[in-house]
Order: structure tokens, then C-alpha cells, then sequence
């Protein structure tokens, strides 16, 4: 039996995943957790509330937390005015040059926990 | 651009100056002068930089008189003030990899001046030090210079240059605590299935080993 479980969102979702993943590691389902990480803007934090030694086989998605700075674009289609409360914006997101200072939990699909990204951390 | 000046600390074996009988041999500091794996390093550099100086320290001297042998040193390399400063690589030998750790991290700390190291992964310095100072991983004997040395210079430059240190994996260094974001070749997907595939393998395999051993 097998499985590859996903993960979504994060906080005390971490702690579902950690609990799901040993439940169905005890019942004999080899266990392979997808999950993106939150290890702090430096990197240096601990990258999930949770864990266990049944979640032994973990890949990851990257850091979500790592700061990018997004370029001034020409034309802007929609609003960039929710950048400051977005996760990972903050009231200094909008640059006065016009960049964008965000993690990258502020870009969707930035750290893909359905493993359908390049992007992971070591 | 000038070149970026590098200062070099390696015990008394690489010195070329004797074995365990000669590992109480002082600090000392040789300025303009490139030492053993000095020579290595320097090829590596190329044109982007240059060892100035060279310390010498035995590795009993260092670790008996810790407190003078550290202070000795920092004072040699702060008479220097390199760019940055690179001790060993100490591959497997303990107290070297244990004086390099502890005199990169001092000098990382009490000179501001960025430090690199390298040595095997089961060096006792590597354990001590590797969160600290970026530790390069190498084989554990001087047979792995060649492969040490086009570790520890590249990462050396992009430190003393002050530019982005990629993941660990991608540098060459040993895991530091520190998270860092890269691209991996294969989407997440694909490494999951396959990492699922393995420790399929593995359980598997054990099952098999199990059901062999039967008490007779």
C-alpha cells in the first residue's frame, strides 16, 4: 500500500499532516509527506510546527518565507493595493520605486504542495 | 579590481614540518608565502585572488594552549586584514578540524573578517562548527584535495565577494540550519513518487532480510 500526501495552508495544519501521516504510517500505508516550509525570513526557524520519526520520507515545496523583491512592471492588470495585508506583505511591501517586497506565500502556487513546482530548499 | 586577499591557516603535517612529533609546533605566521594546500587553492583562484599570508599551527599546540594559540593567531590575522580567511581542509584528522572550526569561528566573530573551512563529515570539528562557519565537505583523507580545494575556493570568492551562498547542495558546504531556497531538476511530484518508490524498496527489502533469519 502506498500513498503521497498533500498538504495545504499552514500553522496548526502542520500538526494535521504530522498526526494524519503516523496515523497511516500505523496502519501500514507507506507515507510520502509534500509540504512547503516556513523556516523563517533567515531561514534558520524550524520549518513545521510538528513532527514525528513515522514522517521519515518529506519533500518539500521551499521555504515560504524567503523575501523577494518583484520588479515594477509597466501594466498592472487588477490591484496591487492588498499587497500589504496579503500573507507574507507587510505595510512596507510597496517600495518607493515602484518594487514589490513580499515572502513568496504572497505569490499562489509559489511553494506548490501538489508537487507541481521546481522550487525546494535544502 | 584588486585581487581579494586571502589568509590561509593549515597545521604543521600540511606545513610539511613533521607528524604527531612535531604537533607542538607554535603559531606562526609566514606573510607572502603559500604553503601546501596554499598551492591548490591558489590554482583554483586564478586571477580573482591571493593568498598573503600564510599561519602555521600545530595541531597539540593549539588545542593544549588554546587561549594563546587563538589569540596569537587572531592578532597575525588581523595584522593581514584579508578579504577572508580559509583554515584546512582538514579532511578526517580531529584536533586539525577541531582548530580550524574553533579559529574560523574566532576570527569570524572578534574581526568581523568572513571564514571558511572544509573537512569530512565525521571530523569532530564539522559537528562543533559547521553551524557557524561554512564547512565544506570533503573526503576524509588529503587524496580528496583536488575535489576539497574546487569546493572551498569557489565558496570562499562568492563569500569574500559578498554574493548570494546558494543551498547547501549547490555549494558544496554542509547543512547549516540554514534553509535555502533552490530549483530543483524534477517537479515536486516526480520527487515524491520516486522517494515513495524507495522507501518501498527499502521496507520491502527488509521484510525479505527478516523472513531469511530463522532460528535453527
Amino acid at each position: 500500500m502506498q500513498l503521497s500526501y498533500l498538504r495545504k495552508d499552514s500553522g496548526n495544519p502542520d500538526t494535521d499532516l504530522i498526526m494524519n501521516c503516523k496515523k497511516i504510517e500505523a496502519e501500514g500505508v507507506k507515507t510520502v509527506i509534500i509540504t512547503d516550509e516556513y523556516a523563517g525570513r533567515d531561514g534558520k526557524s524550524q520549518s513545521l510546527a510538528d513532527a514525528d520519526p513515522a514522517a521519515d520520507a518529506v519533500v518539500t515545496g521551499g521555504n515560504a518565507n524567503q523575501v523577494i523583491v518583484l520588479p515594477k512592471m509597466d501594466k498592472v492588470i487588477g490591484t496591487e493595493d492588498f499587497v500589504t495585508i496579503i500573507a507574507g506583505g507587510n505595510e512596507h511591501s510597496h517600495r518607493e520605486d515602484g518594487t514589490i517586497e513580499v515572502e513568496i506565500q504572497a505569490i499562489t502556487g509559489a511553494t506548490n504542495e501538489t508537487g507541481f513546482g521546481y522550487l525546494s530548499a535544502r | 579590481m584588486s585581487k581579494i586577499k586571502v589568509v590561509h591557516y593549515i597545521n604543521q603535517f600540511f606545513a610539511q614540518i613533521g607528524g604527531e612529533e612535531k604537533a607542538d609546533y607554535p603559531a606562526e605566521l609566514r606573510v607572502g608565502e603559500i604553503v601546501g594546500p596554499g598551492q591548490a587553492l591558489t590554482q583554483q583562484f586564478g586571477e580573482e585572488a591571493e593568498i598573503i599570508a600564510t599561519i602555521v599551527c600545530g595541531d597539540s599546540y593549539f588545542n593544549e594552549n588554546l587561549d594563546k594559540a587563538k589569540a596569537d593567531i587572531l592578532e597575525m590575522v588581523k595584522s593581514q586584514n584579508p578579504d577572508i580567511f580559509i583554515a584546512g581542509p582538514a579532511f578526517n584528522a580531529g584536533r586539525y578540524g577541531v582548530a580550524c572550526g574553533t579559529i574560523c569561528d574566532a576570527v569570524q566573530e572578534e574581526l568581523g573578517i568572513p571564514a571558511v573551512t572544509g573537512m569530512y563529515v565525521e571530523n569532530p570539528g564539522a559537528d562543533m562548527f559547521k553551524n557557524k562557519v561554512y564547512t565544506v565537505s570533503t573526503k576524509n583523507s588529503a587524496a580528496g584535495m583536488r575535489d576539497a580545494v574546487k569546493k572551498l575556493a569557489p565558496l570562499a570568492l562568492k563569500i569574500a565577494k559578498g554574493e548570494k551562498i546558494g543551498a547547501s547542495c549547490q555549494e558544496g558546504y554542509m547543512p547549516n540550519g540554514v534553509r535555502v531556497n533552490f530549483f530543483e531538476k524534477e517537479r515536486g511530484s516526480k520527487r515524491a513518487v520516486k522517494m515513495l518508490l524507495k522507501k518501498l524498496a527499502t521496507s520491502r527489502l527488509r521484510r525479505v532480510s527478516n523472513a531469511n533469519i530463522r532460528p535453527c
